[in-house]
Order: C-alpha cells, then sequence, then structure tokens
C-alpha cells in the first residue's frame, strides 16, 4: 500500500512551513491578488499592506457579508424549502456571527475591516423559488468552505489560523445541511462525482482543482489505495478554490460599493 | 499498579520500543516452590531456571497469541490469560532478554533477566504500552489524526457489518452510513500511507472497544456517530496550528471539512435539519477546537490502548 507514496517525502521537503509561507507571502503573495481584485476596494489594499493576515481575514469577511446577505434576502422572499426556516435562520445567525467576529479580529489586531451592507449584494434570478434558492445556498456554502480551506496554509498567525478552521468546519456543516435539502440539486451531504450541478453553481465545483480530484499530496489515491472506487475516494476529500477562483464566483452578486456606508 | 521495576539482581530492566503507562514488572520468586511441585524438570535439573510471565494490556487483560521469545532463540506463544513459560533456561546463559514481539495492537517490548540461581523461577510480566503521539513534528499530529481516523473507521465498519443493519436503519441512512464508513477508512489507510511514504513511523493498529454501544439500536448507533464526528472535527481543528508543512495543513482541511459534513448529516438524522450536537457551534458561530488532551480523554473509552500526547507546542 505504501510503496507508490514515496513521494511524500519529497513533499514534504519542498514545502515551506508556515512561518516560512509567511515571509513568502508579505514578499510577493497576498499582496499582489488583492490589488488586481477589483471589487475589494481600498479598505482590503490599506488592512493587508501592513500584514498578510489582514487580507485573507478582508476576503474572508467578504464572503461572510455575502451569506449573510442572502440568508436575509432568502427569508425575506418567503421562498425557503420546506421546513427549512429555522435553519435559515441558524446559518443567517452563524454568517452574521462571522461578521462581527471576523470585523472585531482585524480590528483588535489594527487592521480595517471592509465594509458591506446587506444591500450591496444581488441575487437577482436565485430568490423566486425554494429550489432556486436551495441551489444557490449550496453553492455559496460549498464556495465558502473551499475558500478558507483555500487560505489556510497561508494564515501565518495560529490563533487566526485556528478561528479560520473554526469557520471553515461550520460553513462545511452548513453547506451538509443545505444539500440534504429534497430542494437541493444535490443527494449527498457532501460533493460527489456525477451529481447535478446546474449552470448557476457549476463552477463552484471546478477550478484548478475539481471536487473530483482522487490525488492527494501528489499522490494518486485509486492506485495507491485499494479496496476503494475512485467515487469514494474523491468524497472523502474536500477540495481548494484559489482566491481568484473564489472571487469570480462571488463578484457576480456584489453590486453595491464597499464602504460607503449605503444601506 | 506499581510493580517493581528490578531485575534480580536489582538493576533496572531495560526496555525498548514505547513508554509504558503502567510500568513493566519484573521480579524474581526466590522460593518458587508451588510452581517448581508442577514442573518436575525444572525442580530436578540443577543448573536450569524458569522464566513465566503474564503479557497484559494496559486494562489488565491477558494478550494471547503474542509471541515471545528469549535471547537463548527458544520462542513461545502466550495463552488466553497471556500467560507464557520457558522451563529449560541454563544459567550458564546467565543473562537473557525476554523478547514479546510487536503485534498488529502493540509494539515491541523487552526486558533482561539475570539468571542465577538454578531450580528457580523468574518473572517477567509485560504491559503492553501506551501508543506516544509525539508533537514535536507533523508525524506525530499526522499520528493523532490517524488514531482518530482508525477509531471512526472501525466504528463505521462495525455498524455496517452489523446483522441488524439492514434492519436498524432505512435505506437513506444506510447509504449514508456505508458513505460514511467508506470516507473513514479512506481517511485512515491514506494517513497510514502518508506518514510512511514520508519516512514516518504510523502507529500501531489500535484496538477499538464500543461496548458501551447498542447496534441494534438506532439511536445508539448515531448518537455514538455525532459523538465521534464532532470530536473529530474539534480535534482537526485544533491541532492544524501545529503542522508545519502547507501541504498537511492543506490536506488536514480537506479531511475536516467532510468530518464537519458528516457531522452535520448525522445531526441532521437525529433531529431535523440540526447542524451539531447540542452547544457545539457556539455563539460566535465558531465550531470547538479541542486540545490534543481532550480530545484523547473523549476517545479513551473507546480505544483499549492508551494514548499520549507528548511535546504539543504551547503556542
Amino acid at each position: 500500500m505504501t510503496t507508490y507514496l514515496h513521494d511524500l517525502g519529497s513533499i514534504a521537503e519542498l514545502t515551506d512551513s508556515r512561518r516560512t509561507a509567511l515571509r513568502r507571502i508579505s514578499e510577493l503573495g497576498v499582496g499582489a491578488a488583492i490589488a488586481t481584485i477589483p471589487f475589494l476596494k481600498p479598505g482590503v489594499a490599506k488592512a493587508q499592506s501592513t500584514d498578510g493576515d489582514f487580507g485573507i481575514l478582508n476576503y474572508a469577511l467578504t464572503l461572510e457579508y455575502l451569506e449573510r446577505s442572502f440568508y436575509a434576502q432568502a427569508i425575506d422572499s418567503g421562498n425557503l424549502p420546506a421546513g427549512a426556516e429555522d435553519l435559515f435562520a441558524e446559518i443567517r445567525a452563524n454568517e452574521a456571527a462571522h461578521v462581527t467576529l471576523l470585523r472585531g479580529a482585524i480590528e483588535g489586531a489594527g487592521g480595517e475591516p471592509v465594509d458591506y451592507t446587506d444591500s450591496d449584494f444581488t441575487f437577482d434570478g436565485f430568490l423566486g423559488d425554494a429550489v432556486s434558492v436551495a441551489t444557490l445556498a449550496q453553492g455559496l456554502e460549498d464556495t465558502g468552505v473551499r475558500a478558507y480551506k483555500g487560505q489556510a496554509a497561508a494564515i501565518s498567525d495560529p490563533g487566526i489560523l485556528t478561528v479560520a478552521l473554526q469557520i471553515h468546519s461550520v460553513e462545511a456543516r452548513h453547506a451538509a445541511a443545505i444539500r440534504r435539502l429534497p430542494e437541493s440539486p444535490a443527494s449527498n451531504g457532501w460533493p460527489t462525482p456525477g451529481e447535478d450541478r446546474p449552470a448557476p453553481i457549476a463552477p463552484v465545483y471546478q477550478g484548478s482543482t475539481p471536487e473530483s480530484n482522487t490525488s492527494q499530496g501528489g499522490v494518486e489515491l485509486t492506485t495507491a489505495l485499494s479496496g476503494y472506487s475512485a467515487s469514494d475516494i474523491a468524497e472523502a476529500f474536500d477540495e481548494t478554490l484559489s482566491m481568484d477562483e473564489v472571487l469570480a464566483i462571488a463578484g457576480q452578486f456584489i453590486t453595491g460599493e464597499e464602504g460607503d456606508g449605503n444601506d | 499498579m506499581s510493580s517493581p521495576l528490578l531485575t534480580p539482581d536489582g538493576r533496572t530492566a531495560s526496555r525498548r520500543g514505547f513508554l509504558k503507562r503502567a510500568g513493566l514488572g519484573v521480579g524474581v520468586l526466590a522460593s518458587a516452590s508451588a510452581l517448581q511441585a508442577c514442573d518436575s524438570n525444572t525442580v530436578e535439573l540443577p543448573g536450569v531456571a524458569t522464566v513465566t510471565g503474564r503479557v497484559t494490556d494496559g486494562d489488565g487483560n491477558g494478550v494471547s497469541g503474542a509471541t515471545v521469545s528469549l535471547s537463548t532463540g527458544a520462542t513461545t506463544t502466550t495463552d488466553s490469560d497471556g500467560r507464557y513459560t520457558f522451563n529449560d533456561v541454563a544459567t550458564s546463559d546467565a543473562e537473557v532478554t525476554v523478547t514479546v514481539a510487536a503485534t498488529e495492537q502493540y509494539p515491541e517490548e523487552s526486558s533482561t533477566l539475570r539468571i542465577v540461581a538454578g531450580g528457580t523461577t523468574y518473572f517477567s510480566d509485560f504491559v503492553l504500552g501506551t501508543v506516544m503521539l509525539d508533537f514535536s513534528n507533523d508525524f506525530g499530529v499526522l499520528n493523532y489524526a490517524y488514531a482518530l481516523e482508525q477509531l471512526e473507521a472501525a466504528f463505521y465498519a462495525t455498524v455496517v457489518g452489523s446483522g441488524s443493519f439492514g434492519s436498524t436503519f432505512n435505506a437513506d441512512e444506510q447509504a449514508i452510513l456505508r458513505d460514511l464508513a467508506a470516507h473513514e477508512a479512506i481517511h485512515r489507510d491514506f494517513l497510514a500511507a502518508a506518514i510512511s511514504g514520508a519516512g514516518g513511523t504510523p502507529i500501531i493498529g489500535l484496538t477499538p472497544t464500543f461496548d458501551a454501544v447498542d447496534f441494534d439500536n438506532r439511536s445508539s448507533v448515531l448518537g455514538t456517530a455525532q459523538v465521534f464526528e464532532d470530536l473529530g472535527v474539534a480535534a482537526y481543528n485544533g491541532a492544524g496550528r501545529y503542522l508545519e508543512s502547507d501541504v498537511y495543513l492543506t490536506i488536514a482541511g480537506k479531511i475536516v471539512s467532510i468530518e464537519a459534513r458528516h457531522a452535520s448529516v448525522v445531526s441532521g438524522l437525529l433531529s431535523p435539519n440540526a447542524l451539531a450536537g447540542a452547544g457545539v457551534i457556539d455563539a460566535a458561530g465558531l465550531d470547538r477546537a479541542f486540545t490534543p488532551d481532550t480530545v484523547l480523554a473523549a476517545a479513551d473509552p473507546f480505544i483499549v490502548n492508551a494514548l499520549s500526547a507528548v511535546n504539543v507546542p504551547t503556542t
């Protein structure tokens, strides 16, 4: 079983520790990425210029604003999936708490949080019926899971990393619960190869490492492990999305100006 | 358990492999008349001693079928109560090492005896050891995850292998539990392969115990699953900060969100649309992040082996 996995040894040698990664990021990584994001306004640029973690926190905060706004507008629409009123209220409360927490973390560390209101986001075409609501909810939650996961290794501060992981797993719980709703296009709580992924949310499951991936740490697990189907192997690992990939998805819904105070 | 760590001549017994939780009992019975009465060979041949003892797990249960060997070349196997005996150990060998070979559950253990008197019975008991999780490097963190995945995989394998599986759960639940069994087994096998592939040593296969679970009872099984999944999430969340490798941290993230999805789905089976066990998500919208000590204490009732986390970073 282990015969095929010697590559992991060299991977361990090649990769940076988090501490090294921080230096790398502050030199050339997140700052450059943030600067190219059109909808992240000066708040981000100012904040991240002092610490790479601020950039990641504001990125996370933006996604939490997006989710909070979606749940608020979905609840207001009256088109929730059957019997899901409590679930949507609980998730909305979690996302609102994440906004508060992340703003506090950024301000507490001397950074400047981005400012969005619920009305800065528009979900036209997704709020007219319960299937559309469940579909976008699934897409946004799965995006959140992949987004946090994609930044974990870039976070330098152990305390911030732990909090990010604590949010990340809550987003995964949200995603699974939404996916289990009959109105959701998914049938399982976890991304499954071959499942229905309607066009509006299909990009959530693509990216440079699509959810169908069966290779981890450079090792193809369908050959390295025996006794498991490729489908089960793909399901057993969630995948990452890069910041650019996430922002291409999230950016579709951001219609207001960051930091203008309009509600 | 506070057995003396002394050989007949008063030296401390040597040990290899992992440290033991309960100590290694080695002693000598100066007048072993009871045993001698049962063994005429020992009594009647001057210059020949008996070496005997019992091999137990951390809970005091005999470990049967363990291979025990002497440095003289003799080999035997422990009986159903974990006992072994060598009858013909020559005093001319002076010093013999008793070795209990590694099993699937336990690392190798050994101790050295000085054989100084014929017609004497020497005792060497073994308490098979604590599994150490050394957090001073990433292998310890990965082994910690490997231990938890072993527990989860064993649990779901028992669930889906139960004769009452088909009658206890509906079709939807059966499909979910089969998926969970596959995912956790994949996590387990992946971690073992990743550790050894990178030059580390995976911990032994642990012995789970699910005596507290009623596998014919839906609530018992799903309640236990919820505890395990919520605990697994808290363990990964708490341990991510210890990983130095970006690759391992990202892979841990790929696993933990699956554990969180499991936890959510199982919670939803227990209570419609529930996301987690009661109180797991706090007012700040955060999942739990536990230290290794907290996790291992929670897992202890379900694992026969003793596990100990050492060198856990304090920052």
